[in-house]
């Protein structure tokens, strides 16, 4: 390539360049979507990729072992000492003064998170690796 | 993210992944139609069955060319198609013979001028060359396709290619030189 056909290609470069409309994107991935539902319908398959996914399973998971078992946990971190001395001034509170509280708070974290990975995966949907 | 990862994703099922090949690809493609087809309505037209017609057919991209030329391989045919079932497009059936312009002569027009003018000029000399010697050329050297590639999006051969380039150049030589002459009639 000679240095003029280099100068030509600066030049071109610099040409207003006509682009697509705005929406464009969307407009196609509609248009797959409507003409492939089964290839689009992503969002359970995302759902199952991200971590947040698993952060809500934790979340149900402690949630339904803290109440069911706060009680004979309590007794067991009585029983042994080590246990008890980290946990037992908290898991008292919670068991004794304010165990709704405590609920509502996690079910509260729970809809949030909820909340946050739903509009996320809309993201995604059409700005796929943006998820976080 | 790499054009083969995408590729592989959405191949796999993720299909959202789609959404960047078409944001990387879409201008040019947009670009290309426009060219073709000379107005707006029909070009998003083609963009929209382009980008549905790569989606269709991703699992048969062999990645042995460059998937920018596959694209436009796509586009090019698509906006073909689209202008023939309405009449726009006819085919050249012989190749008009043509004189050489170097490309040192097409810069030493330009070249005295102030590249905001270069720009105008060339622009304008642009719109008036055939979609097709247009195409070719903004492929050339917008899109820094070698040769081989033009060949493979517009499906014709080397010296065809070649040719039309030329012919392309001098007639971008002739306006240039035109359409300067008459900028200065109209100063003078």
């Amino acid at each position: 390539m000679n240095k003029n056909d280099i100068y030509l290609k600066g030049l071109f470069k610099e040409l207003p360049q006509e682009k697509a409309p705005d929406g464009m994107t969307q407009l196609i991935m509609g248009r797959i979507e409507e003409k492939y539902p089964e290839a689009t319908n992503t969002t359970f398959r995302y759902f199952w990729e991200t971590q947040a996914f698993y952060i809500m399973i934790a979340i149900v998971v402690a949630e339904s072992w803290l109440f069911y078992n706060i009680r004979e946990w309590l007794t067991m971190s009585n029983m042994i000492g080590v246990l008890r001395n980290v946990y037992a001034n908290i898991i008292e509170y919670i068991a004794t003064y304010n165990f709704t509280a405590v609920f509502t708070i996690i079910a509260i974290v729970g809809v949030l998170i909820y909340l946050f990975v739903r509009d996320r995966i809309e993201e995604t949907k059409c700005c796929p690796g943006k998820f976080f | 993210m790499e054009e083969t990862t995408l590729i592989t994703q959405i191949l796999k099922g993720k299909t959202s992944a789609y959404a960047m090949l078409i944001d990387k690809y879409k201008d040019r493609v947009f670009a290309l139609a426009l060219r073709l087809s000379g107005n707006r309505e029909d070009a998003e037209e083609i963009v929209q069955d382009v980008f549905l017609k790569v989606f269709e057919s991703l699992a048969m991209f062999q990645g042995t060319s460059k998937f920018s030329t596959w694209i436009y391989r796509i586009a090019y045919n698509t906006s073909v198609s689209k202008l023939r079932s309405v009449g726009k497009h006819k085919q050249e059936v012989a190749l008009e013979s043509y004189d050489v312009v170097e490309t040192k002569d097409l810069v030493g027009v330009l070249e005295p001028l102030k590249r905001e003018e270069q720009k105008y000029f060339l622009a304008k000399a642009l719109q008036q060359l055939k979609p097709e010697d247009s195409l070719i050329v903004e492929l050339f050297y917008l899109d820094e396709m070698k040769i081989d590639e033009i060949v493979a999006i517009v499906d014709e051969s080397i010296s065809n290619v070649k040719v039309k380039l030329y012919r392309a150049r001098k007639k971008l030589y002739d306006l240039l030189v035109l359409e300067l002459q008459e900028d200065v009639d109209t100063l003078y």
